[in-house]
This record gives C-alpha cells, sequence and structure tokens, in this order.
C-alpha cells in the first residue's frame, strides 16, 4: 500500500477509540471503587481528636474515642513515638495519619483507617495505562488494515479497468482470505471480463461496419476514375448510385440493429396476429421467389396474438425468408410452416429451404452480425440474420438452425404470447 | 505492356480497376483467393502484383510472406485506410507500398507507375556500377552484391540502398529519398522509408563496431557509412 487510505485512518480512530475508552472506562470504574468520597464524619472525628490532643490532652481526648460510635469498619488510633498504641483501636493500615503534640507535649500520631477527603489515594499507575493504549493502537492498526487493505487495492484495480485494462484480476492478491471482500473483489474480476469481452465484440464490429463501408466506397471510386477515364460511360453513373444505396441499406440494417441492442423495455408493443404477418411476408416474397422459379409456401394454424413489436418481427421474418429464398436451389419450394403447442401459450415457426445449409460449427455464428456465407460477398451485409435473432430474443422468444438430413438449412423461430412485459420477462 | 495482378475478393471492384488500368497501359488480370493469388504471382507472368490484405481464409498479409519467401515481385498492398498494423507489418515483409481503401484509381495507378520506373529504369545504361565499400551495385540491372554475395532487396530496398549509396558519406534527407527512391512526396507520419530501412539493415548485417551500416540523423535523413 502506498499510502494508508482515508478509509484506512477512520477504521483505525474508530477501533482505537472504542477500545482506549473500554479500557479507560474500566480502569476508571476500578479506581473509582477504590475512592471513598470525603467522610465529613471521619473528618469531624480527627478533627476534633486533634483540637483535643493539642488544647486539652491525652485523656480528653481518649475519652472522645471511647465515646465515638464508630461504624464497624473505621479505625482511628493515636500512636506515641514508639509507635505504641494510646488511645482508640488498632490501626494496621492507616490511609491517613497525622503528627500532633500533645497539651502534655509528647509528640503523638493520629492514624485513621479512612481519610477524610481531599487526601491523595494511591497514585495512579501510569505503566499501566500506557502500554494498554498503545496495545489497543496496535490492535486497532491491525484490524483498520486488515480491513482496508482489499478495499483500496480493489479501488485501484476498479480505476484500472475503467482507463481500459480490462485484464486487470483482484482476486490473486486476496491471497487465501475468504469473505465478502473477496466476493466483492470476484464479481469486480468477472465484471472486467465481461467488459473485455463486450469492448472486443464492439471493436469487432466496429471494424467489420467500416469493411462493409469500405467496399462500396472502393468501387464508388473505381466507377469515378472510370468515368474520368471516359465521360460517356454513362453506365458508372447508375453503378455509383447502386453503390450509394447500398451504404444506405447497410446503414439503416445497423440502425436497427442497434435499437435491437436496447433492453426489451424499450420497444413498443401491441397485440400482433403473427399468422397474418407471415401470410403478408410470404405473400411478398413469392414474387422474388418466382424470379428464381421457386416458391414460397406457407403451412398456417390458426392465429397467434401476441402482444410483439409487428415492426421489428416482420423484418425477422422477413430476413429469415428471404435469405431462404435466395439460398434454396431453383424449383424448389421454402416451407414456412407455424405450429401452435397444445395450450396454445407457443408458437413454433420453422422456415426451410432446399439450398446448400451451413457448416455445422457455423450454426451459431450465423446470427452474428458481418457473418455471411463463405464466397458470398456481393449479395448482402450478413446483418439480416443477425437482426433476426436480436428481434426474436427481445420477444423472449428463441431462434436455432440446423441442417436437415435431406438437405438445405431449417431456421427455427420460437416465440411465447406474452400479453405483457411481465409475461416476456418471467419468460 | 505492364502485366498488373490484382488479387482482391471484390469482384466488381476488380472488374472496374482491370477496365481502369487497360486504359492506362497496363494489363490486369484479377484472381479472387489468396490460395489463387499466391500461385499466379509466382507464375513469373506478371510485373507487379496488386494485394488486397483483407482476403478470405489467406490472409493478403500470409500471401505475401509466401511470395517473399520465393521471389522478389514487386508488391503493392491494398490496406484500409487507419489500418496501421497491416501496413507496417506489410512493408516489413517487403511490400514495396500501399495504397488505402478506399482512394481513388489514379493513386493506384500513380504508386504502380512509380514503383515500373524504379525497377525499369530508362536511359540507365546496363554497365553503371556504383561501389562503395564491401557494396557493389548495378542499377541497370537491379541487383546488389555485398562482400560478393547478392543481397536479395526488393525493387524499393534496391532504390534506397542506390540513392544511399550515390551519396555515401552523406546525409540524405528522408525528403529526397522519398522524391528520388520512392518517386513520391514525403507525407506526415509516413513511416514507409523507416519500415524499408530497416529491412535493408538486416540484411546488410552489423559492422563490426556493432553499429548499423545505414546511420539514423535525427531530424535530417540516413547516411551509409563509406569506407
Amino acid at each position: 500500500m502506498t499510502r494508508p487510505s482515508l478509509l484506512f485512518w477512520k477504521l483505525f480512530l474508530a477501533f482505537w477509540l472504542a477500545t482506549t475508552l473500554t479500557f479507560l472506562v474500566g480502569v476508571g470504574v476500578l479506581e473509582l471503587s477504590r475512592f471513598r468520597p470525603s467522610d465529613p464524619h471521619v473528618e469531624a472525628i480527627l478533627a476534633a481528636e486533634t483540637g483535643l490532643l493539642e488544647r486539652v490532652g491525652v485523656d480528653a481526648a481518649g475519652q472522645l474515642l471511647t465515646v465515638w460510635e464508630r461504624p464497624p469498619d473505621e479505625n482511628i488510633g493515636v500512636y506515641d513515638s514508639n509507635g505504641h498504641l494510646i488511645l482508640g483501636s488498632p490501626v494496621e493500615q492507616p490511609t491517613y495519619e497525622r503528627a500532633v503534640t500533645s497539651k502534655e507535649g509528647l509528640a503523638l500520631s493520629i492514624r485513621s483507617t479512612h481519610a477524610p477527603g481531599n487526601v491523595p489515594g494511591r497514585p495512579w499507575h501510569q505503566i499501566p495505562l500506557l502500554i494498554g493504549t498503545l496495545m489497543s493502537a496496535l490492535f486497532s492498526g491491525y484490524m483498520a488494515y486488515y480491513l482496508a487493505w482489499p478495499l483500496a487495492y480493489l479501488r485501484r484495480a476498479m480505476s484500472d479497468v475503467a482507463q481500459g485494462r480490462f485484464e486487470t484480476r483482484v482476486k490473486p492478491a486476496m491471497g487465501k482470505r475468504r469473505d465478502e471482500i473477496v466476493d466483492l473483489a470476484e464479481d469486480c474480476d468477472r465484471m472486467a471480463n465481461q467488459l473485455k469481452v463486450l469492448v472486443q465484440a464492439q471493436q469487432h464490429l466496429l471494424h467489420d461496419i467500416s469493411h462493409e463501408l469500405r467496399s462500396p466506397l472502393t468501387r464508388m471510386q473505381a466507377a469515378i476514375g472510370l468515368l474520368r477515364q471516359d465521360p460517356a460511360r454513362m453506365e458508372m453513373l447508375e453503378r455509383i448510385e447502386h453503390e450509394s444505396e447500398r451504404m444506405d441499406t447497410l446503414i439503416e440494417a445497423l440502425l436497427t440493429l442497434a435499437r435491437l441492442q436496447g433492453r426489451p423495455e424499450s420497444i413498443e408493443r401491441e397485440p400482433v396476429d403473427i399468422i397474418e404477418l407471415l401470410t403478408m411476408i410470404v405473400e411478398d416474397a413469392q414474387f422474388e421467389a418466382g424470379i428464381k422459379g421457386c416458391r414460397v409456401h406457407l403451412q398456417a394454424c390458426p392465429p397467434f396474438i401476441a402482444c410483439v413489436s409487428g415492426e421489428l418481427l416482420y423484418r425477422c421474418f422477413e430476413n429469415v425468408i428471404r435469405n431462404a429464398v435466395r439460398y434454396t436451389r431453383p424449383d424448389t419450394t421454402v416451407l414456412v410452416s407455424a405450429r401452435i403447442n397444445p395450450d396454445a401459450s407457443r408458437l413454433a415457426v420453422a422456415i426451410s429451404d432446399h439450398g446448400p445449409g451451413v457448416d455445422n460449427d457455423r450454426l451459431h455464428s450465423i446470427f452474428q452480425p458481418f457473418e455471411r456465407g463463405a464466397g458470398d460477398t456481393s449479395v448482402g451485409f450478413g446483418l439480416g440474420l443477425a437482426i433476426a435473432a436480436r428481434a426474436v430474443q427481445m420477444h423472449g422468444g428463441s431462434i436455432v438452425a440446423r441442417n436437415e438430413s435431406g438437405g438445405g438449412l431449417t431456421v427455427e423461430v420460437n416465440l411465447h404470447n406474452a400479453r405483457s412485459l411481465h409475461d416476456i420477462t418471467l419468460a | 505492356m505492364i502485366c498488373v495482378l490484382l488479387v482482391d475478393d471484390d469482384q466488381e471492384l476488380t472488374e472496374m480497376l482491370s477496365q481502369y488500368l487497360a486504359r492506362e497501359g497496363f494489363e490486369a488480370t484479377a484472381v479472387h483467393t489468396g490460395e489463387e493469388g499466391e500461385v499466379e504471382a509466382l507464375s513469373g507472368r506478371y510485373s507487379i502484383v496488386v494485394l488486397d490484405v483483407m482476403l478470405p481464409q489467406r490472409s493478403g498479409i500470409e500471401v505475401l510472406r509466401r511470395i517473399r519467401a520465393v521471389s522478389q515481385v514487386p508488391v503493392v498492398l491494398l490496406t484500409a485506410r487507419g489500418d496501421n498494423i497491416d501496413r507496417i507489418t506489410g512493408l516489413e515483409l517487403g511490400a514495396d507500398d500501399y495504397v488505402p481503401k478506399p482512394s481513388s484509381p489514379g493513386e493506384l495507378v500513380a504508386r504502380l507507375r512509380a514503383i515500373m520506373r524504379r525497377v525499369q529504369p530508362v536511359g540507365q545504361p546496363l554497365t553503371e556500377v556504383i561501389k562503395t565499400g564491401a557494396l557493389v551495385l548495378w542499377p541497370g540491372k537491379r541487383q546488389a552484391l555485398w562482400s560478393g554475395v547478392e543481397l536479395g532487396l526488393t525493387s524499393t530496398e534496391f532504390s534506397l540502398l542506390e540513392e544511399l549509396a550515390r551519396n555515401a558519406g552523406q546525409v540524405v534527407s528522408k525528403k529526397d529519398l522519398s522524391l528520388n527512391a520512392l518517386g513520391c512526396p514525403l507525407t506526415r507520419y509516413d513511416r514507409r522509408i523507416d519500415v524499408h530501412i530497416s529491412s535493408i539493415r538486416q540484411k546488410l548485417g552489423p559492422r563490426l563496431d556493432t553499429k548499423a551500416w545505414i546511420q539514423s540523423v535525427r531530424g535530417l535523413g540516413y547516411l551509409l557509412i563509406a569506407e
């Protein structure tokens, strides 16, 4: 630790004050129990005894002590210079002693078991006090360090993460310790790792986007170059137009994808009959399929009404179906079949084509942005299935792709008829 | 007619570039994968290769590495604008130049011409010899011997070394090196010369006093030590 943190000092002071106060109060109680409050009774008796000895004589003083109704634990005695008791009762351990010269001229001393007050008792012991305070400081220091050190380390690690050093790990520095602080460290490590993955994905995406935008730009540059060479080549203008449209389509698709990165709550929903939606898309796709000599067939089922974003699901199914039409062999049929499960809570839509299918290890990755068929550079950007997958996930559904044994790819979309957002989050 | 090999997976682009190059006096052939590109580049039919870095499967950098293992055919890389790592790696691997994507086909043609001027210098007698220390250069034949051993320089490296050898013992500024050897003016943050020089240094090896034969003079340029 470079410099003790504020937290360290706070904890240290708190612990120290607490332990020192406890210690001091303890010592105080002990001292108080030994200390008797000033006793006016003893004080008066001692004063009278002294007065009588000095002014009247030993006899009178003896009479006073005889008539004095002393409490059982209080003794007052008068001793001569040889230490013999001449008056009163014996005092073994005097807390008060005073030399007096009697009227007769004897050097005497009055001893009392009880002090008349204002008499200093035994001096407070300063050494144990000092040791106690020091010990408590040591203990407090250790406790404060034990608690504050991992937090200070955690803080520095977090600020590292904040500066983009995602490989920072806190857990190893915690050693064998096991407590909530270590749990926190573990969570932080997990967070750093998650951030790293996310940032890498974003950078990857950005890289792909810039590459995708660059390709049409490079072709535009080439077309402009050709037009410069030979201003008569007007078809180059069409090419430039075509490329700019491609860029527009890409940006549109990217914006849709960006919108789908939000939380499910962020999209607007309304009751939509998904079967009706599919019918519309299939009709539109028929035209495109017809050019290729293909057909699109819809195996429909009763209406399935769900609270969804019609626009997003339209894009989703449109992308998947048009994809199927694009890859299916000429003169084949793309089958769109919709099934509702017995309790009418879930809808499964399977879109099957008769195309080449995809490699088994790419069945998951085709739903990632910019993943497209091998050698397929001219058509599409590889965003359609990514948008479809995100749209389905936003509705709490699932999307999977599988190769059919007879050839061709089937993409199956599962949706449930959630009527409210609550149902979606439950699903 | 200069034969150019275009290696790029974008078929529409190569088609347009071929047309453009044809009108500029080049004969362009296009292939669309790294594997084909490597085979064609090594066939000896082409005077210069234009290689896209972003190729599917085998990347352009890998193709360049394989080409340079056996051939010194001039290679111009097409790299994404802003992708400095690709550029530096490409130059270190022996690419002669790079053209950022997207840029105009005119830019590409200018770079191709600059390289071709270096490779096929006009009006240079084949017998001209430059000698300095252990170095012997025949600019006409593009041949360089170092203590009697062939150096195996790329055309760009040869031009740079030639420029330094002509002024051996004197500092040649990066500006002059760029203009005379690379055929284009020096631009800001241009690391091409430094990368090429570092590659030549490796081929020359260290001097006995462990210093490099080509010294960099901070802020001024480079200097070939004359013996």
